[in-house]
């Protein structure tokens, strides 16, 4: 680790620790507001056959990061419109040249394979470092220095091993991908840091697994309770199906949030940026409510609830997270030279690609 | 002269500054702790208004400015953006909001009612028969394991049927495989059904209705009709391309929830199926005709089938049976669409009073 402020190299290296200052992440986006932005985007969108949906994206995302504060400051998001609607094109017609092309030809679709296998990690980390670089706090951008070899090793190596044991290495696999892409990641010169996750991975999903069995016997148990009760009437039939069906789709929020919210806090409370510590309390229970009731929500007014239910999960995210400073944000420093890798910093700016890892 | 406050970043380091500003002709002069600086406004940039998003300015050395005052901004910087002010205006109003929402139900509507149907056909003509047919096999087979048993027709009565299915076929240029099945299905009632592939399903109580053989034949043409236009596949493809919109448009949310186009899906499904059973009925009218029958044994067949439920002992039981077998299309896709067409007699029967006007139709010569 190096960082130049004697405040946080006292920090990590166990000396006399100063006080750290609490920040609750705060959340001001608001539903009707976005419902607005929401609709005229989608409106625009259609009326230009899909065109804006770039600029559509840009003002998604900066309504997102302008809403997000961290001691009063919002972040910025900072993305330019064309480089995305390039990306979506140049996607766009590989796909669908691959496409043709496996159609026409065995070799080419075997070509368009190894393209598309080689090329998806590079697309990734296109998208990363896109992004990044486009995101910006209290005046200085984000980095992202991830390489694809690296990410295409990950995927060869572990994505490998975890099909060929039938997924049990999965959250090896898993950590590994989460490791690259948050120790890649830089908030001016202050690069992230983050600690082994596999174990603790292993343990969660254990654990998700363990519970998911667990529920799948209570609710066989519920469902054949409920039937005996209702042998006798054949109209019940139609009530226990959704009863049953009912009861499976809330076990599998459930375990979604479960995993979601451990992996989340994991992630977090094991990332270091410098002399900035984190701490995220998500709940599974919290998060799977949420999720049900916008459900709820979305369906009955056929999607327009869309907006409200987004703020809503943005909101509690926000507030389950805490960042904590020893020293202060004003020691961070800056790229010394803003142009220090031109040409690299202009390919990320260059194209983006929506793919996450 | 405009001034407003601002916090100041110089893009070296995260501090924050407060300062406030105040612009010349020429020139912002910023001014705060540890800042005195002037920048050419001309050399600066700034970002467009969004929501009460902070105004974010650009300046020539790297630094930025960041300040809530819209105003100030606008004035400023206003007609520099003119397209970026006015979209910012149009998603700051309800009644604009209003306005797009009207603008995306239309185009929606459109797409599903005109666009959907018209892709459809050719999309689904694509599909290979033999997919087709596996798809077919495979309901035929859930039936059977659920809501049909073998039938306890004579074999006498199941020839006659085949006789009366090979004439309202004669003359029919591309004659599809169609394979005729009897079952007894309890649970559906009189009822006919057809399959992907072209299997078509008479049930045992269709033929106790005693219907006249020219009814019956009408029935079978229909079904027929449902084959020849390929109604399931059709169906298939329009339920995923409705689907794929309806994401599309969901966008972001589409991990929220698959919940929500279920409803939308299954209210388009009952528009798409209406207009299947009348193209499957003029179907029939062309075969009767061209078998020299009379189109209006149709009415009769629907009329016959119509009484059959209103006064026949199948009652809550039944149409418990039918929206189980609803719910099962949505679960298991192709499988399930190719059931959604199975049932279309018994929905189109019990829940659509269109029936009414088939009939009127079949009876004035289709």
């Amino acid at each position: 680790m190096s960082f130049p402020y004697p405040d946080a190299d006292a920090a990590s290296s166990g000396g006399v620790r100063p006080n750290a200052t609490r920040h609750t992440v705060k959340f001001t986006g608001q539903g009707g507001e976005y419902f607005r932005i929401w609709i005229v985007n989608l409106a625009l969108t259609i009326v230009t056959l899909g065109i804006y949906s770039a600029w559509a994206k840009v003002r998604r995302k900066r309504y997102f990061y302008g809403n997000t504060l961290i001691d009063g400051t919002p972040f910025d998001y900072q993305g330019n419109p064309l480089a995305i609607l390039k990306g979506r094109i140049i996607a766009a017609l590989l796909l669908s040249a691959g496409s043709f092309g496996a159609r026409s030809s065995t070799i080419l679709a075997i070509l368009f394979t190894v393209i598309q296998v080689v090329g998806f990690p590079w697309l990734v980390v296109r998208s990363l470092a896109f992004n990044a670089r486009n995101s910006a706090f209290r005046g200085l951008r984000f980095r992202f220095d991830g390489q694809w070899k690296t990410l295409l090793r990950i995927y060869a190596l572990w994505g490998l091993a975890t099909a060929f044991t039938l997924g049990a290495l999965y959250p090896s696999l898993k950590a590994r991908l989460v490791q690259f892409r948050m120790a890649h990641h830089a908030w001016g010169a202050t690069r992230a840091d983050i600690g082994l996750l596999s174990r603790e991975f292993y343990r969660i999903y254990l654990i998700g697994a363990g519970l998911f069995a667990v529920g799948l016997v209570a609710v066989g148990l519920v469902a054949s309770v409920v039937g005996v009760l209702s042998m006798s009437a054949a109209t019940v039939s139609g009530f226990l199906y959704f009863f049953v069906v009912g009861l499976f789709y809330l076990l599998c929020v459930l375990e979604w949030a479960y995993l979601n919210t451990r992996i989340t806090n994991t992630v977090w409370n094991t990332l270091e940026l410098g002399p900035v510590r984190f701490e995220s309390r998500l709940r599974a229970r919290e998060l799977a409510s949420i999720y049900v009731l916008n459900a709820i929500a979305v369906a009955f007014t056929l999607g327009l609830a869309v907006p409200w239910a987004t703020m809503n999960v943005m909101r509690y995210r926000a507030q389950s997270t805490d960042i904590l400073v020893y020293g202060g944000l004003e020691a961070f420093v800056g790229v010394n030279t803003p142009d220090e890798s031109p040409t690299g910093e202009a390919i990320a700016d260059l194209l983006d690609f929506d793919i996450g890892l | 002269m405009i001034e407003f406050n601002a916090d100041y970043f110089d893009g070296r380091s995260a501090a924050r500054r407060a300062v406030r500003v105040r612009a010349s002709d020429t020139h912002l002069h910023v001014s705060g702790e540890d800042v005195e600086v002037a920048y050419r406004i001309q050399e600066t940039t700034v970002n467009t208004p969004l929501a009460r998003l902070q105004r974010v300015l650009t300046l020539p050395d790297g630094s930025e400015l960041h300040t809530s005052d819209q105003a100030a901004i606008d004035a400023l910087f206003g007609d520099r953006l003119p397209i970026a002010t006015g979209l910012a205006r149009l998603e700051s109003r309800w009644s604009r909001a209003l306005i797009a929402l009207g603008a995306v139900a239309l185009c929606t509507w459109a797409f599903m009612v005109f666009g959907v149907p018209l892709v459809a056909r050719p999309l689904a003509a694509l599909v290979p028969a033999g997919m087709e047919r596996t798809v077919g096999r495979e309901a035929l087979a859930s039936l059977d394991g659920t809501l049909c048993n073998p039938s306890t027709l004579a074999a006498r009565d199941i020839e006659h049927l085949r006789r009366l299915l090979d004439r309202v076929l004669a003359g029919l240029d591309e004659v599809p495989d169609i394979t005729l099945e009897a079952r007894e299905c309890k649970a559906i009632g009189a009822n006919a059904l057809a399959l992907p592939g072209g299997t078509v399903i008479v049930t045992d109580a269709l033929v106790g209705l005693d219907m006249s053989d020219e009814a019956l034949s009408a029935v079978l043409a229909h079904e027929v009709g449902h084959v020849y236009r390929q109604h399931a596949m059709r169906m298939t493809v329009q339920t995923s391309l409705g689907a794929l919109l309806i994401a599309t448009v969901m966008g972001d949310a589409a991990a929220i929830t698959s919940l929500a186009y279920t409803l939308p899906t299954a209210l388009l499904n009952s528009g798409y199926s209406r207009t299947m059973e009348i193209e499957a009925d003029e179907f029939a009218y062309e075969r009767m005709r061209a078998a020299g029958l009379s189109p209006a044994a149709l009415g009769d067949a629907l009329e016959a089938l119509m009484k059959s439920r209103t006064w026949g002992e199948r009652t809550g039981e039944e149409k418990d049976e039918n929206r189980d077998e609803k719910r099962d299309e949505k679960r298991d896709g192709e499988k399930g669409v190719g059931k959604a067409n199975a049932s279309g007699w018994t929905d189109y029967l019990s829940s659509h009073p269109a029936v009414e006007e088939r009939i009127r139709r079949a009876r004035s010569g289709g």
